[in-house]
């Protein structure tokens, strides 16, 4: 409460007002990464959910039969599956640098800003205006939104532009996400490697299987899919 | 099960507060995350190049590119035995040609007679009779049968052989047998005659 005291007496209304916007602007900040992080683990459970798709007959034909045998087989699913998901960013990537290797020897412009010349397509504000910044506290902060700079124009030279940087933007972000769900899948193939074979002796108890005469009985509870016939193939 | 969806669409003050902690931590460990992302994403380039060139190498040696790995290939084997098991029909043998049909199999139809063979002049020792099962489910035999005359002038030979002999639909009736056998002394039950 000391503290609180302390701050409003040594600041001054204009820095009382910046700093509760601070403290909101962060605060909202911090909830919105959070859920930025929530949405991309959402999508990496659905993601990784999808080796199971590819894992679960081997798992219950007892063909896979323990956790490195799953953990090999899984990781050669993954890789195919990750070689047949990359084939579209990187044929998108190969066809913009063909198309970048043959518009810059046929101009002889190999230094271009592209992104620069794609920005024509965009509203831009002025954001080096010193005016538009303050210090608090030794920290250079925003005071207003700067002014408008330039407004969408396109220009007819810079079609080589408007053509590569979606084409490079869209090979990364679509190369992201196939990263993004190797790795889903990977963590699942080890998080189900380690759980699929588990054995537990929750709620067993020793004495409570011995039969009359000292005799261990077979358990309670017959084997999930008795019915498949046992693996013919000898451990690996 | 409605309200509980209610429920957790509602924006609580734990929520909240969840949010802005995960907000933290994500901040926090956004440096490590993105350099994992980064190294799985070089990895992933290796691997790509990898599995490229070893199913170009495996396309040029004439094999499928990427052919289904043992472990399925082992769990089609179960499914077909346990499909055949269920259907109970011997699984069948594998079919293993000494010689398998391709693009440069030459297959040469015989269409002289069963006469002399035009290459040495010889005539060729008979083979034993196929037993043809056609698709009327009727059997035909093959063999060489007597000559036909041809009266009707129809050009194609075809048309001229003989067919499987029609069963009636109405097979007759015991009545034609009445004249030979005594049905009625024999019959327990009695027959029509006194």
């Amino acid at each position: 409460m000391n503290f609180l005291l302390y701050i409003e007496v040594s600041m001054s209304d204009n820095d009382r007002k910046l700093m509760i916007v601070l403290i909101v602007i962060l605060v909202l900040f911090f909830i919105l990464l959070g859920l930025i992080g929530m949405l991309i683990r959402f999508t990496m459970q659905q993601q990784a959910k999808h080796i199971d798709t590819y894992m679960h007959d081997p798992v219950v034909y007892r063909v896979v039969a323990d956790p490195q045998h799953f953990r090999k087989f899984g990781h050669q699913v993954n890789h195919r599956l990750l070689y047949r998901q990359a084939l579209v960013p990187f044929i998108l990537g190969f066809a913009s640098l063909l198309f970048y290797l043959i518009y810059a020897g046929a101009t002889g412009t190999w230094a271009e800003d592209y992104f620069g010349h794609c920005s024509t397509l965009f509203f831009t504000w002025k954001w080096n205006d010193p005016s538009i910044y303050a210090k608090f506290w030794g920290v250079t902060l925003l005071t207003r939104w700067p002014d408008l700079q330039t407004s969408p124009a396109p220009n007819v030279a810079y079609w080589a532009s408007y053509v590569l940087v979606p084409l490079w933007l869209i090979t990364i972000v679509y190369f992201l996400v196939v990263i993004q769900a190797y790795f889903a899948r990977f963590l699942m193939i080890n998080r189900r490697s380690r759980t699929i074979y588990e054995k537990s002796l929750e709620g067993y108890n020793f004495y409570s299987t011995m039969g009359g005469y000292g005799v261990p009985t077979q358990p309670v509870n017959n084997p999930i899919n008795s019915q498949i016939p046992p693996s013919n193939i000898p451990p690996r | 099960m409605f309200k509980e969806r209610q429920k957790d669409s509602e924006l609580t003050m734990g929520k909240f507060l969840k949010n802005f902690g995960l907000g933290l931590v994500y901040i926090i460990f956004l440096p490590l995350l993105l350099a994992i992302l980064v190294l799985f994403g070089v990895y992933g380039i290796g691997v790509c190049i990898i599995e490229f060139f070893a199913g170009t190498i495996r396309f040029f040696q004439g094999k499928e590119p990427f052919p289904p790995l043992w472990e399925d290939a082992k769990v089609a084997e179960i499914k077909q035995a346990q499909m055949e098991a269920q259907l109970g029909t011997p699984a069948p043998v594998a079919p293993s040609p000494a010689n398998p049909a391709g693009p440069s199999t030459v297959y040469v139809q015989q269409n002289y007679y069963n006469g002399q063979h035009p290459a040495n002049g010889s005539t060729p020792t008979p083979s034993p009779a196929p037993m043809p099962i056609e698709s009327d489910a009727y059997f035909h035999d093959q063999r060489p049968q007597p000559p036909l005359i041809d009266v009707t002038g129809q050009a194609n030979p075809a048309l001229n052989q003989p067919s499987a002999p029609q069963i009636p639909a109405n097979p007759p009736s015991n009545n034609s047998l009445a004249g030979y056998i005594d049905i009625s002394s024999n019959d327990p039950k009695g027959g029509s005659n006194s």
